[in-house]
């Protein structure tokens, strides 16, 4: 497992170039936040999310954050006399929060509960896939995304889960994007997300090259920390004319499932058997991806 | 003064069927909605109880380690029974997965948000249960204390559809057979409710037809309830109108009768003195004689009708405490001439303090009668007999003649009126057929009886009985 994660090393970092140099271009592509996570003071998860709408840039969804919910039955995630003070944007894709002094001061779980609210909220947003806090300039968590917490159990009941897209753009390369999927106790994870990317892949919902209609998942297992990913050959039917466009859509498959818990890399195959080529980009298995 | 009749507005049925329509549904409700939620309550009960003590096995089992992290918590739950539940999660004091039995554990790393988990770490022991219709879905969590402090938390959570398919099964039938019985509740209550009215509107029917004069309408007695009771009154209710109205009847036909004779007599001398030229004196002094004899006559008889008719009107008169020895005196002296005239000996056997409460003027006009049909109905030389006495609690007055007596066969009529024996003899003897009628009356009238057998040896004795008054200050009474 070590080795070849260590081998796939070299394209991993490729990719995240690749991917900085995508996001800068698609910076100005923040889509706007379905709402704000807050405390929820009734029996279902801890958090819960309030429907807020004209959230479009990251300071607004602070500032809603900081304040109190409209809706009965929750709270807001951060203690009494904490705020998030400032959000800086980073490569387009992390966003770094500054939170006041009295976060310091708070309990563990606060802390935690507070930190996870604001990154899940700021992750909503389509060109944020992760978040770092501050507070008096020193990191205290790092890297929170969609998948940093369960927001509910789905073993006790079906819902709709926010998870990040990667999408191959016009440009050659990929864009994240945030979209809801429905999960419960019958569904897998990796496999709902993947079918979901599939369906905007073979629509090019992102811009870029559309796989062909007839590509089907015929399945997804994932076992300790790696995740594959059988297509079936209708993928071959037609193949991108770039490098650029093949590897868009090999690392779209890469960065979406690695965002997920449990999944660190993935190897994608074809009727059973690992793809070395797709198009005239050449792959080397596993890949992962880290931002 | 005519009534403003009611108009129906809820029939008997219509009633019967909304309570009985509420009654059902009530009935049906708490049928289909308690045992579910018995039963409901029952499972939540169990579930608690296993699911707590469940994990408090695994919490104490983790409890031994100081500290927890993947791979010792990962040992010790593999000596206890995680494959009963849908999901075994354990945490560590900040929350985050460090063992999960989901999708083989690709949530460890990740925060768990449950709050049941953040209540666990918070000290407490946190059972939530929930019934959607197609499952129980509950979820246990507590924390794991080791040295006195919380270093993690175990969550369970269980997705039970099967003891939600049996209660869904329960339900179904219970509304199955609630349906099925209140379908037939429904049909005996419109059966029994039809069966009901349709015998009271039957009655409704037949008592309109009596009231429009219909009197041979009867109705036919059905079943053995109050309603069969209400149609047999309404039967001997029917007759006896029929009876009374044809009684009437026969009065009036037979009144108008008595009345339009002696009125023809009259007309007929009348025009006869008006008509004749020459009539001598003699003549038409004698014609007047007759037109006063019959104008006397009907006098008698209207005066007759008039008390027959206060009888029948129940009319209320005044009553007394009376002395029947007086009046039965004072008869027998009014009557003394009638007597001599008639050859006939009174005798009187009168005991003393037989009170009666009663009008004074029935009482003689009740002694009269029967002592003046007995002196004029009797033979030369013959006797009336007027006893008094008390018997049995009662007075009684006996009235009995030697005369020509009642043939056995007339017995049962003589107190009908206008009934005669012998019509020529009693017309010639002033007679209307009226006063055993009038006398029957009022005895009745009084709370009386009276009673008439031939006497031994020839003639007639009448028995007359009635209750005694109340004794007044010690005097002596019957």
């Amino acid at each position: 497992m070590l080795k070849t994660a260590k081998r796939a090393l070299a394209p991993a970092l490729a990719l995240c170039l690749l991917l900085s140099g995508c996001l800068l271009r698609s910076a100005d592509a923040a889509g706007c936040v379905g709402g704000v996570y807050r405390v929820n003071t009734g029996s279902a998860g801890l958090l819960v999310l309030e429907p807020l709408g004209g959230l479009d840039t990251a300071e607004e969804i602070l500032a809603a954050l900081n304040s109190a919910p409209e809706q009965s039955g929750m709270e807001r995630a951060f203690p009494d006399g904490v705020e998030a003070l400032s959000v800086e944007v980073i490569g387009g894709v992390r966003a770094a929060v500054e939170m006041s002094e009295s976060y310091a001061e708070c309990s563990e779980s606060d802390r935690l509960v507070a930190a996870l609210a604001c990154a899940m909220t700021l992750c909503l947003m389509d060109n944020i896939a992760a978040v770092d806090i501050y507070c008096g300039g020193e990191l205290c968590c790092e890297g929170l995304n969609l998948s940093s917490a369960l927001l509910d159990d789905v073993t006790c009941g079906g819902a709709d889960v926010p998870i990040k897209l990667w999408l191959p753009n016009e440009s050659g390369g990929v864009t994240p994007r945030t979209e809801y999927i429905a999960l419960d106790a019958e569904t897998a994870a990796a496999e709902a997300v993947v079918q979901r990317l599939l369906t905007a892949l073979i629509n090019a919902d992102g811009g870029g090259y559309a796989l062909p209609e007839d590509t089907a998942l015929l399945g997804v297992e994932t076992a300790d920390g790696l995740c594959t990913v059988n297509l079936s050959r209708e993928m071959f039917a037609t193949e991108p004319e770039s490098t650029e466009d093949a590897q868009a859509v090999i690392h779209s498959f890469v960065a979406t499932l690695c965002s997920l818990a449990g999944v660190d890399a993935v190897t994608i195959q074809s009727d059973g058997r690992d793809i070395y080529s797709y198009g005239r980009y050449i792959t080397h298995w596993p890949m992962t991806f880290t931002l | 003064m005519a009534h403003e009749r009611l108009k129906i507005r809820y029939s008997v049925r219509q009633t019967f069927l909304t309570i009985m329509l509420l009654f059902i549904v009530i009935m049906a409700a708490l049928l289909n909605i308690y045992p579910t939620i018995s039963s409901r309550d029952l499972v939540f009960s169990t579930k608690q109880t296993s699911m707590v003590g469940q994990v408090t096995v695994m919490s104490t089992s983790l409890s031994v380690l100081e500290t927890l992290t993947e791979e010792n918590v990962a040992s010790v739950m593999e000596l206890v029974d995680v494959n009963s539940f849908d999901r075994v999660l354990v945490t560590d004091n900040s929350g985050c997965v460090i063992y999960d039995t989901w999708e083989e554990g690709a949530a460890v790393g990740s925060t768990a948000l449950f709050s049941e988990v953040f209540s666990a770490l918070a000290g407490s022991v946190v059972f939530n249960c929930r019934y959607d219709g197609d499952a129980f879905i509950s979820r246990v969590a507590t924390p794991v204390v080791a040295s006195g402090e919380t270093i993690g938390a175990v969550y369970l959570s269980e997705y039970d559809s099967s003891q939600a398919l049996l209660i869904a099964g329960i339900q179904s039938r219970l509304l199955s057979f609630s349906l099925i019985l209140s379908a037939l509740a429904v049909v005996a209550v419109v059966i029994i409710t039809t069966f009901l009215t349709g015998r009271i509107r039957e009655l409704v029917r037949a008592m309109r037809r009596v009231r429009g004069g219909d009197y041979d309408t009867r109705t036919e007695p059905r079943g053995c309830d109050e309603v069969t009771e209400l149609a047999e009154e309404f039967n001997d209710m029917t007759v006896k109108i029929q009876n009374t109205t044809e009684s009437r009847r026969r009065f009036v036909s037979d009144a108008s009768h008595e009345l339009r004779t002696p009125l023809a007599s009259i007309r007929l001398l009348s025009d006869s003195i008006v008509q004749s030229e020459d009539m001598s004196p003699d003549t038409a002094r004698e014609f007047a004689a007759d037109i006063s004899s019959e104008a006397e006559r009907l006098q008698r008889l209207t005066e007759k009708l008039l008390k027959l008719s206060r009888m029948d009107s129940s009319a209320e008169t005044p009553r007394e405490r009376v002395d029947v020895k007086a009046v039965a005196e004072r008869t027998v002296h009014l009557l003394a001439p009638l007597a001599n005239q008639r050859d006939v000996r009174v005798t009187t056997q009168l005991a003393e303090g037989c009170f009666i409460t009663a009008n004074e003027d029935d009482i003689y006009q009740i002694i009269f009668n029967l002592a003046e049909n007995a002196v004029k109905y009797n033979v030369p030389s013959g006797s009336v007999l007027l006893r008094l006495y008390a018997q049995d609690g009662r007075v009684v007055l006996t009235v009995e003649d030697t005369g020509i007596g009642i043939p056995e066969e007339d017995l049962p009529n003589v107190f009908s009126r206008f009934y005669r024996v012998d019509k020529a003899r009693s017309r010639a003897a002033g007679g209307s057929g009226l006063g055993l009628s009038i006398v029957h009356d009022a005895v009745t009238l009084h709370g009386g009886e009276i009673s008439i057998a031939p006497r031994e040896g020839g003639g007639t004795r009448f028995t007359v009985s009635f209750p005694p008054a109340p004794p007044e200050g010690g005097e002596g009474d019957a």
